[in-house]
C-alpha cells in the first residue's frame, strides 16, 4: 500500500493516468482502511483550497485596525505595550517548555537521504534516480559526478547542488561543503535552511563554532528542522 | 432575511467602515461576557476576532443566512468559542456559561451547530499546517494558490518532480497529523 499511498496526492489532483490510475483505484475498492485515508486527504485537500484562497489574511487586518481603535482609544503607550509584553513573556516560556519537552532525538551530524523524484514510473528522470541511489548507499564522489552534469543542463535547479553540498558533507571534505552550501543558505530557494542546517555542521567541525550558532540562529523555530537546529545549538552552547 | 444581515455582508465584503461599526456596537458587550467568564480584556478581543473571522468562512458558504439578531449569534459563536478555550486549558467552572450557551434563541441552532463545527475542523487544519515545516508549508500554500506547478518548481529551485514528490509528503504528513487529532 505504501507505493499507493505516496500517489493518493496526484489522484486527487487527476493527474494519475493508464495503468497507475487502474492500480489506485482497483486498491481503493478493495481496502476500506485505504479508501478513507484518500478520503480524508480529499476533505483536508478540500479545506485547504478553500481556506488559503478564502481572503481571510486580508480580512484579519481590518479586524486588527478595529479592534486597535476600540482598544486603545484611551490608553497610554505604557499601557499599550504592557499587555504585549506579557503575551510574548508567556510565549517565549511556552516555546521553551515545548523545546525542553519534545527536542527531536534524531542525529544531529546525519546526512538527510537523497529523495528521490519518482511520483509514477514513466516520468523518472533516470540520471537524478541513479544519482539519489549512489548518494544513498554513499557513494558520494559518483552520485556528485552524476549530479555536476545535471547541473550543467540545468543550473538553476538548486536542489542537484544542495546534494553535491552535502555529498562533500558526507566525504567529510568540510571546506569543499561550505563552499557550495553558503550560496544555497544565502539564497531563497526552499533548500535555504536546511542549507544553513548543514552549513553550521561543516562549519562547526572546521572549529568555526560561533559562526555556526549564528547560522543556526536564522533557523526558523517550526517542523523538525527547527527543533534538531534548536537542538545542535544547545549542544554548541 | 433578517436586517442584520447587512454585518454579515461589511465581514463578507471586507468592509472596514462596517467592520469598525461592529466592534463600535458589540466589541464591549462581548469582552464584557468574557471576563465575566474568567477571563482577560485581552481574552475577550481574541475571541471577537476569530469569531467573526469563523463568521467570514460561513458566509462564504453560498446558503448562509442569519435568521437571528447578529448580536446574538456573534454572542453565540463566542460563548462556545470561549467555552472551548477554558475547557481545554481547565480553567475555572463554567456551569453559567454552558448554560447560557445551551440556550438557543431560535430553531437555526441545529444548522449553526453544523456550520460551526464545519468551521472548527476547517481551524483545526489550518492550525495543523502551521506546524509543519517552514519548506512543506511554503509548498502547499504555493501549490493551492497558484495554477502553474512548473512554475513554482523552476522559482524554488527544484524539479517538477521533486517538487510533486515532496507535496505529497508534506500533505501525507498533514494528513498524519489531522488523523491524529482525533476531529475527524
Amino acid at each position: 500500500m505504501e507505493h499507493l499511498a505516496d500517489k493518493i496526492q496526484d489522484y486527487i489532483e487527476g493527474h494519475l493516468e493508464g495503468q497507475d490510475l487502474i492500480e489506485f483505484e482497483n486498491h481503493l475498492n478493495q481496502d476500506i482502511e485505504f479508501r478513507n485515508l484518500v478520503k480524508l486527504q480529499k476533505e483536508v485537500h478540500g479545506i485547504l483550497n478553500k481556506r488559503l484562497t478564502s481572503g481571510e489574511s486580508d480580512l484579519r487586518e481590518s479586524l486588527f485596525l478595529a479592534e486597535n481603535k476600540m482598544k486603545y482609544r484611551k490608553k497610554g503607550i505604557f499601557q499599550r505595550l504592557q499587555p504585549l509584553m506579557a503575551v510574548a513573556s508567556a510565549a517565549c516560556l511556552l516555546f521553551a517548555g515545548y523545546l525542553f519537552l519534545f527536542s527531536p532525538s534524531d542525529n544531529l551530524y546525519e546526512l538527510p537521504s537523497m529523495q528521490s523524484e519518482i511520483v509514477r514510473g514513466q516520468e523518472s528522470n533516470e540520471q537524478y534516480e541513479e544519482a539519489v541511489q549512489l548518494y544513498n548507499k554513499q557513494s558520494y564522489a559518483e552520485s556528485r559526478a552524476i549530479l555536476n552534469i545535471l547541473i550543467e543542463k540545468e543550473p538553476d535547479v538548486i536542489q542537484y547542488q544542495y546534494y553535491v553540498g552535502l555529498s562533500y558533507l558526507g566525504e567529510q571534505k568540510w571546506l569543499e561543503a561550505s563552499e557550495k552550501l553558503t550560496t544555497i543558505a544565502e539564497g531563497q530557494s526552499i533548500f535555504k535552511d536546511e542549507a544553513k542546517y548543514y552549513l553550521a555542521v561543516s562549519l562547526d567541525k572546521q572549529g568555526k563554532t560561533s559562526d555556526a550558532i549564528a547560522l543556526l540562529k536564522m533557523i526558523p523555530s517550526q517542523g523538525d528542522l527547527g527543533k534538531k537546529a534548536e537542538k545542535l545549538l544547545k549542544k554548541m552552547n | 432575511m433578517h436586517i442584520d444581515q447587512i454585518y454579515i455582508k461589511y465581514l463578507k465584503d471586507n468592509n472596514s467602515e462596517g467592520i469598525q461599526l461592529i466592534y463600535n456596537k458589540y466589541s464591549k458587550q462581548i469582552v464584557t461576557l468574557i471576563q465575566q467568564n474568567s477571563g482577560s480584556e485581552d481574552d475577550g478581543y481574541d475571541i471577537l476576532q476569530e469569531s467573526l473571522v469563523d463568521i467570514y468562512h460561513m458566509s462564504i458558504e453560498k446558503d448562509f443566512e442569519l435568521t437571528t439578531s447578529f448580536g446574538a449569534f456573534l454572542g453565540l459563536v463566542c460563548k462556545r468559542k470561549w467555552l472551548n478555550v477554558l475547557k481545554k486549558n481547565q480553567r475555572m467552572p463554567v456551569t453559567n456559561l454552558e448554560k447560557s450557551v445551551l440556550y438557543v434563541e431560535d430553531d437555526s441552532s441545529q444548522a449553526w451547530d453544523e456550520m460551526l463545527e464545519t468551521v472548527n475542523r476547517e481551524n483545526t487544519v489550518m492550525a495543523l499546517l502551521d506546524t509543519l515545516g517552514e519548506s512543506c508549508q511554503q509548498i502547499i500554500k504555493r501549490c493551492m494558490l497558484e495554477k502553474h506547478q512548473e512554475k513554482i518548481a523552476e522559482s524554488m529551485g527544484i524539479s517538477y518532480a521533486y517538487l510533486r514528490k515532496k507535496k505529497s509528503e508534506c500533505m501525507a504528513s498533514l494528513v498524519k497529523k489531522v488523523k491524529e487529532c482525533g476531529l475527524f
